[in-house]
């Protein structure tokens, strides 16, 4: 976290120890960001749990469990974010974040227009599977002309086929369009 | 105990459907486990859907064997392409792909596979004797005892996990937390719901792993910028052996096996600390240990014997005490309770085909793996090189009709991805995901039984300390918890005590 980028000969850190420290420094704010948010979660479900009222039948009610861990989970991860600030706080000066890799926004993003779009109920399930299936592996090879071919057959025959064996071997109804 | 194996066996193999399952299973996990970025965990939370629909005996075949088949898949990769297929080969790739890569790629995967097969059947023999003695012993634990038994089950995973022991302790703690919203069972009242309809009934144990699993390894798949990895050519034929090219190894097969199947056992603790005991071990005994890490023959065996010896210690606990020998025990507990069936001594009385169908299934599926790879070894080597641009998308849609199709229920879904989205984050800000699936499994069961240990001492919380096993346990997971401070407190002496000698 600490140390110094690796130096070329002309006293300038090479390209890949500055990005493995922007790579770093990304990480430590995300853990940081990370540990506040299970420190406000853990407040928040020991204040929830304090306020439940004593079962009547029993010593400890439904309250004392989420009660302790609660607030185990928040005096950690208090801890926790105590020792990233310390990390982040020795980062070397002039580092700057760059944008995170969008692969990652994309694929989630099309998880849940797909999710979004099956629970609309305006597109049949093989149609929808289909073109999910078809657009994100395009994305990922990077719309290489080559794949439309086998990712659009791959698509096509796996849509159907689940489509078909949920259907009609475990009978379960898919969400879509009918 | 014969009596009740050999009849679970005959049912498995003279019905079709359920043989069937088994060799699909098998196949599958072995090609998982040998594709890098998939692990066995996702493809049984991704199957458990399915096996909804089953019998309860075919489905435990059907993921036992997934299991089997994807300990042993990773040795494909870690010696053809020196990408260990899970954590568990990482100790096979140091020796098999300086073998494979000398120009004997069907020796290095011939020891491999070998060692697999001897080491899940000492496992199988570990399971098969000690599993009903074991489960006669558990009848006489009470509340507390396995209240303590599940804290130290959560703690031994912690101190093992990768990362720092506090983050694994949050972890843990989180996964507990998860299994909280619902009705809580002993007093019917609400709690932590947050006023959602939809979260009374609890989060399904089925979307959390599929989304902890799947979706955040479908996240991570899609940020890996390397597509394709080259493949040492093994070509196609069957990988065989001479019996004295694996057999004058027997002392290290037998050794690492034992140490296998023993850390199996051990609550939480799965193949890859397996593996790197007895690799250790293995070269401790060594007559050439300097030839580790370079090619030793020793070396793949001790992996590969080893982890694979841990499927048959792990479903040791699982069914006879109820506690997840592994993460991939955890996913199983799920499965049966989908089943509606309780882990533990009970499913010796209750449900004792369900236990025997278990045991005949990892004995019959170790037997399938060894068939399967020394056929199938070369193909699926050239099958755990698919581009993530195939993978990712497919992946993708199974997990989003697997967990819609259990439930027919759109909010498993949206749950599936949020706790996808969490698992993703959680790693990435290096938190351990055993701790966080072990106590999303665990949660249940050690409160139940800290409070109906309560009750039945009137809420006298030291009763704890008058039961034995109960002390035993949580002196265990206090020394386990505390061993780093008290390691460090050592150190720190020692090197105060050589400076003033020195001075």
């Amino acid at each position: 976290m600490s140390a110094q980028p690796e130096k070329r000969p002309d006293g300038l850190p090479t390209l890949e120890a500055v990005r493995q420290a922007y790579e770093r420094s990304r990480d430590r704010l995300l853990e940081l960001g990370i540990a506040l948010l299970l420190m406000g979660l853990g407040i928040v479900i020991a204040i929830v749990a304090a306020r439940m009222p004593p079962s009547r039948f029993e010593p400890i009610g439904p309250g004392p469990v989420p009660l302790i861990l609660g607030i185990l989970l928040a005096v950690m991860s208090a801890l926790a974010a105590a020792q990233t600030l310390r990390s982040l706080v020795r980062m070397p000066e002039g580092w700057r974040l760059r944008a995170p890799d969008p692969h990652r926004l994309v694929i989630v993003s099309a998880i849940v227009v797909y999710v979004a779009v099956m629970q609309w109920g305006v597109v049949r399930y093989d149609v929808l599977t289909a073109a999910f299936l078809l657009l994100t592996g395009l994305y990922l090879a990077r719309f290489d002309p080559r794949q439309i071919v086998p990712m659009g057959a791959i698509a096509v025959v796996l849509a159907v086929g689940i489509q078909f064996v949920f259907t009609q071997v475990f009978v379960t109804a898919l969400p879509g369009a009918y | 105990m014969i009596t009740g194996l050999a009849s679970a066996m005959a049912v498995m193999l003279t019905t079709p459907w359920t043989a069937a399952l088994m060799l699909i299973g098998t196949l599958t996990g072995i090609i998982v486990g040998a594709i890098p970025g998939l692990s066995g965990g996702m493809l049984i939370a991704l199957s458990l859907p399915i096996t909804f629909y089953f019998h309860p005996v075919d489905a435990v075949a059907l993921l036992i064997s997934m299991y089997v088949g994807s300990v042993s898949g990773g040795l494909i990769t870690a010696a053809l392409l020196r990408i260990p297929g899970a954590p568990a080969n990482v100790m096979t790739t140091l020796d098999a792909y300086p073998i494979a890569a000398g120009g004997e790629p069907r020796r290095a995967l011939g020891l491999g596979i070998y060692a697999s097969f001897v080491g899940g059947l000492v496992g199988w023999v570990a399971l098969y004797l000690f599993t009903e003695p074991l489960s006669v012993l558990a009848l006489r634990f009470g509340p507390f005892d396995y209240f303590a038994l599940t804290m130290t089950a959560l703690v031994l995973i912690v101190t093992v996990s990768k990362g720092t022991m506090l983050k694994g302790l949050i972890a843990g703690v989180l996964g507990m937390l998860v299994a909280i919203p619902g009705i809580d069972p002993s007093s019917g009242r609400l709690r932590l719901t947050g006023g959602q309809h939809w979260l009374e009934s609890g989060f399904d144990i089925l979307p959390v792993l599929v989304g902890v699993f799947a979706i955040s390894q479908v996240i991570v798949l899609a940020t890996r910028h390397s597509d394709h990895a080259t493949v040492i050519e093994t070509g196609l034929g069957p990988v065989f052996l001479r019996t004295r090219q694996w057999a004058r190894h027997w002392v290290n097969l037998l050794r690492s096996s034992a140490l296998g199947t023993i850390i199996g056992i051990l609550p939480g603790i799965g193949a890859s600390i397996g593996s790197v005991v007895s690799y250790a071990a293995a070269k401790a005994f060594s007559r050439t240990p300097e030839r580790f890490g370079k090619g030793s023959e020793e070396g793949v065996i001790a992996s590969e014997a080893a982890n694979n010896a841990t499927v048959g210690g792990a479903l040791i606990p699982l069914i006879a005490i109820g506690i997840p020998g592994s993460v991939i025990d955890a996913i199983l507990i799920g499965a049966l309770a989908a089943h509606s069936l309780q882990p533990g001594p009970l499913l010796f009385t209750q449900n004792v085909d369900v236990v025997w169908a278990m045991i005949a299934a990892c004995l019959i599926a170790n037997v399938l793996m060894f068939i399967a790879m020394i056929f199938l070894a070369g193909p699926i080597a050239k099958l755990a090189s698919v581009p993530r641009h195939y993978l990712v998308p497919i992946v993708s849609a199974f997990c989003v009709v697997g967990v819609f199709a259990a439930h027919n229920s759109m909010t498993d879904v949206w749950v599936m991805l949020g706790f996808g989205v969490l698992g993703y984050l959680l790693e990435k800000a290096e938190y351990p995901l055993a701790p966080f699936v072990i106590g999303l499994v665990i949660a249940p069961i050690a409160e139940a039984n800290l409070r109906s240990g309560l009750m039945a001492s009137g809420g006298d919380a030291f009763e704890i300390f008058r039961h034995p096993i109960a002390v035993v346990c949580l002196i265990a997971a206090a020394v386990m918890l505390l061993w780093p401070l008290i390691a460090r407190l050592f150190s720190s002496r020692t090197f105060r005590a050589r400076s003033n000698g020195e001075v």
